[in-house]
């Protein structure tokens, strides 16, 4: 660990101090509540660090189960920041003894999808046949488990070239879309809902040139690399910024990681950071900001539907409350019902490692239930790997509730 | 400056006052939101609702010579000693026995509902020990908890969990003897108790374990021949998070024992219940709770009004437009004042005048302290806050609950009353919109 490291993400580690060890975290920690392996937040999080401040390595590998999921943070009342806290013992670990080739390959969602869907078809083969999945998950440690989404045959971005240029070139909001790894090379269609739907309510939508947001990177403990990405992102996306336009994303985890996690995390303390923190919002948050101004288009066809919405833990951590199960309400003829679980369980990557597949799937569990016990015709969830873990334990397919509201628009 | 969204009514903080306050908006068809940075005095409080607990004490001369005022005996009659409270700004007062009255039913009626029934009435208290044995007045209690009550017919017996480290059954049975309650204890084990690691498990992972009626099954199999001849016996309070009334039945009816429930150190399980019941609450009725960001207020001086309120949000922040506000973020332990300077004290979300005093501490840590009555005075109408010469000082801000002066919350043992008194007061003041579209529909 270097010495900058340390003290970037310093004030981060220093909330310790706020701790009154009142435990109302570990209450709340849907990890702790499912596995004995998980001595909970308080214990990882705030009564650890004060063995390793400054900079020292945590000596407890018992962060490790920590999922990230954030739930800790938004309930402490005294503002220690215990996630974030744990990110870093893990990254400090990692630097120390080393990481598995596994959380390498899980961190680099963009390397994965640029050659998959490089060699889309073929290479949803591997993904699907169990034999190669088993042997992944012996050498890997990748639960051979746990469903991955197939790559696209057709990137996002391809699509957005050819899409025609905005009608109203000067637009209520000129907005530049974050359109992250899973939009791109899995789930174009989020994208084009979206870009689709920001037309449809008078935006201009530009997309820049991006790469990772670099969260998985961070969560597997690759900080170096993923503050690549970062100090990448900010410098492509501040021009637009300065130029006046909002970022708007469809991946929760992604717009997250803007606002958020560069910032408290990965110590990034720039001007561009803070520009483009300010200026990013996750597509719901937006379409609220919209209808506040008397700007959003609310003439919606009848949608005869039965949702569930399911609010990602990461979304919770914008604490935004939950535009989006507002919005999908005023949907004439749509029914919305709202799971109370804080968690899916996958939180990113960690219910895909083999280790950790069945504490995610029993923090999940109540979710599930909700879900199942309301039977809808689809899931509506703002984060994507939340989606197909959703979708894979419910057997309901799982839709971005912006491809919903699109829909609703008839687009 | 443009808002992000606009509520009816914004209640900035989530305890048992804030969380009380956004149950009723939403009900009564107010669009709603209670926002606060974590969870609040629900979970480090007792579970029940106290109103009055301790009748008042002389002021007696202290051995430094000045004059102290001690906490007084147990109060048997809430009702009479409020009646007899001569102490004009006291929120009680202000709210008046009237609403006191209708909130503790109306918030008995929400965890009726809720199946977690709260026994109790105005004009008795109950007297339950506490974690180390002592005697604690309480108007109104989970049905869980009342067998317990001193005054009860029957001996006293304790449960000794081994290997459970918030509960000492025996140092509680001490005391309870002492105070002349005759008390046994009795060791219990728990089939396949939680761990966390290399340690016992708390009070919530026990708690989680008791919703489940297979391992209450179990359980009763392995107490049933410890506790022949047990008349009543009292556990830590862990029977069961999610459904813990009927959880506390089944089991006393499988043992043929009568069980009850004595509250534990933070975080409290029969605070978590109440939270919970109330969030449940405000999402049946439309109402939004957002838990995480730190809030400030969103002002316009010159318009005379609160505009609402700017939350601290992961990208920075937000302003929630609301035509009322409802500010209930507690007393200093809950960050609703705070002391950055010797002798200075702020209430630090729209800055409002707090009523203080020369004198902050008592000689005693156990006496009645200055500091305990000082907060933000309010006018008896509305709950509005008003200027140290009574002028309302926002027509739309309400403030509720320990942010309030002039009680001694914990001397009085009147905090929950206060809390659900206040609530109901400043409710009943704000406008809600006649057409507005509901926010939840339920499959």
């Amino acid at each position: 660990m270097t010495t900058d490291f340390a003290l970037a993400t310093r004030d981060t580690q220093l909330t310790s101090d706020l701790c009154i060890k009142c435990n109302i975290c570990t209450s709340a920690c849907p990890v702790a509540a499912v596995t004995d392996l998980f001595p909970g937040p308080k214990v990882v999080g705030p009564q650890a660090q004060r063995f390793r401040e400054p900079g020292a390595v945590s000596l407890d590998h018992a962060v490790e189960y920590c999922s990230g999921c954030g739930v800790c943070s938004l309930v402490c009342p005294h503002g220690v920041q215990i996630a974030e806290m744990n990110v870093i013992a893990k990254a400090g670990m990692a630097e120390r003894d080393g990481l598995p080739l596994r959380n390498r390959i899980l961190g680099r969602s963009e390397l994965v999808g640029k050659l998959g869907s490089f060699f889309a078809p073929l290479s949803n083969l591997p993904i699907q046949n169990k034999f190669l999945r088993g042997i992944g998950e012996r050498l890997l440690g990748i639960s051979r488990q746990a469903a991955f989404p197939r790559f696209a045959r057709q990137r996002f971005r391809t699509w957005f070239a050819r899409s025609g240029a905005d009608r109203d070139a000067a637009g209520v909001y000129k907005v530049v879309y974050f359109h992250g790894c899973s939009t791109n090379y899995y789930e174009p269609r989020v994208g084009q809902a979206a870009v689709r739907v920001l037309r449809h309510n008078g935006c201009k939508v530009s997309i820049a040139e991006q790469n990772c947001c670099g969260l998985p990177m961070q969560s597997n403990g690759e900080f170096a690399a993923a503050r690549a990405y970062a100090e990448a992102n900010l410098r492509k996306l501040a021009p637009y910024v300065r130029e006046g336009y909002v970022i708007v994303g469809t991946s929760t985890s992604c717009t997250l990681t803007f606002k958020h996690e560069y910032r408290t995390v990965l110590g990034i303390q720039s001007e561009e950071a803070d520009l483009v923190a300010g200026a990013t919002y996750d597509f719901f948050e937006f379409l609220e900001k919209l209808d506040a101004e008397g700007l959003l288009n609310t003439r919606f066809r009848r949608l005869s539907h039965r949702i569930v919405y399911h609010a990602p833990c990461q979304f919770r951590t914008h604490a935004v409350g939950r535009p989006a199960a507002d919005l999908l309400r005023r949907i004439p003829g749509a029914t919305v019902r709202e799971t109370t679980a804080d968690c899916c369980g996958v939180a990113g990557t960690y219910g895909l490692k083999a280790e950790k597949y069945q504490i995610a799937k029993d923090v999940g569990r109540k979710a599930f239930d909700e879900i199942r016990d309301a039977q809808p015709a689809r899931i509506a969830c703002d984060s994507e790997t939340c989606r197909w873990w959703l979708a894979q334990h419910t057997g309901l397919p799982a839709a971005h509730p912006v491809e919903i509201l699109a829909e609703a628009y008839g687009l | 400056m443009t808002a992000q969204a606009s509520y009816d009514t914004v209640v900035v903080g989530a305890g048992l006052a804030g969380m009380f306050a956004g149950a009723l908006a939403a009900r009564r068809g107010a669009r709603t939101l209670v926002i606060a940075q974590g969870v609040g005095g629900t979970h480090v409080g007792p579970g029940t609702i106290d109103v009055w607990g301790y009748e008042p004490h002389p002021p007696t001369p202290s051995p430094d010579g000045k004059s102290r005022r001690e906490r007084g005996g147990l109060a048997t009659n809430p009702q009479a000693e409020l009646e007899k409270l001569e102490a004009p700004q006291h929120p009680l007062r202000l709210a008046g026995l009237p609403a006191l009255r209708e909130a503790l039913t109306e918030f008995q009626n929400i965890c009726e509902a809720a199946g977690y029934p709260l026994a109790g009435t105005l004009d008795r208290n109950f007297f339950l020990p506490t974690a180390l044995g002592a005697i604690r007045p309480a108007c109104l209690a989970p049905e869980s908890f009342i067998a317990g009550d001193v005054r009860q017919p029957g001996d006293l017996a304790l449960a000794r969990l081994p290997g459970f480290r918030d509960f000492f059954a025996d140092l509680a049975a001490a005391n309870l003897s002492a105070a002349g309650h005759p008390t046994c204890v009795v060791a219990l084990d728990l089939p396949h108790a939680p761990t966390r690691r290399d340690s016992p498990g708390g009070a919530t992972d026990l708690a989680r374990l008791f919703d489940d009626g297979n391992y209450r099954a179990e359980v009763a199999n392995h107490w049933r021949d410890a506790l022949k001849g047990v008349a009543r016996l009292g556990l830590p309070a862990i029977l069961g998070l999610e459904s813990a009334a009927a959880a506390r039945r089944d089991l006393s009816d499988k043992l043929g024992v009568g069980l009850f429930e004595i509250p534990i150190l933070p975080p409290s399980v029969p605070g978590m219940r109440l939270f919970n019941i109330l969030r449940d609450a405000i999402h049946e009725a439309g109402g939004r709770v957002t838990i995480g960001p730190r809030v400030t207020g969103w002002v316009d001086a010159n318009a005379g009004h609160v505009h609402g309120v700017i939350a601290e949000t992961a990208g920075g922040p937000r302003r929630y437009a609301a035509r009322s506000i409802i500010l209930a973020t507690g007393g200093f332990r809950h960050g609703g004042l705070d002391a950055p300077a010797k002798g200075q004290v702020k209430e630090p979300v729209f800055d409002l005048p707090v009523s203080t005093g020369e004198a902050w501490f008592a000689p005693l840590y156990w006496d009645a302290h200055p500091y305990a009555r000082f907060g933000v005075r309010v006018n008896a109408e509305g709950m509005q806050p008003v200027s140290a010469n009574g002028k309302v000082i926002f027509p739309n801000l309400f403030a509720i609950g320990g942010l309030l002066a002039g009680a001694d919350r914990n001397g009085e043992g009147s905090r929950e009353g206060i809390d659900l008194a206040t609530a109901w007061v400043a409710v009943g003041q704000i406008p809600t919109s006649k057409s507005q579209t509901p926010t939840q529909t339920d499959v």
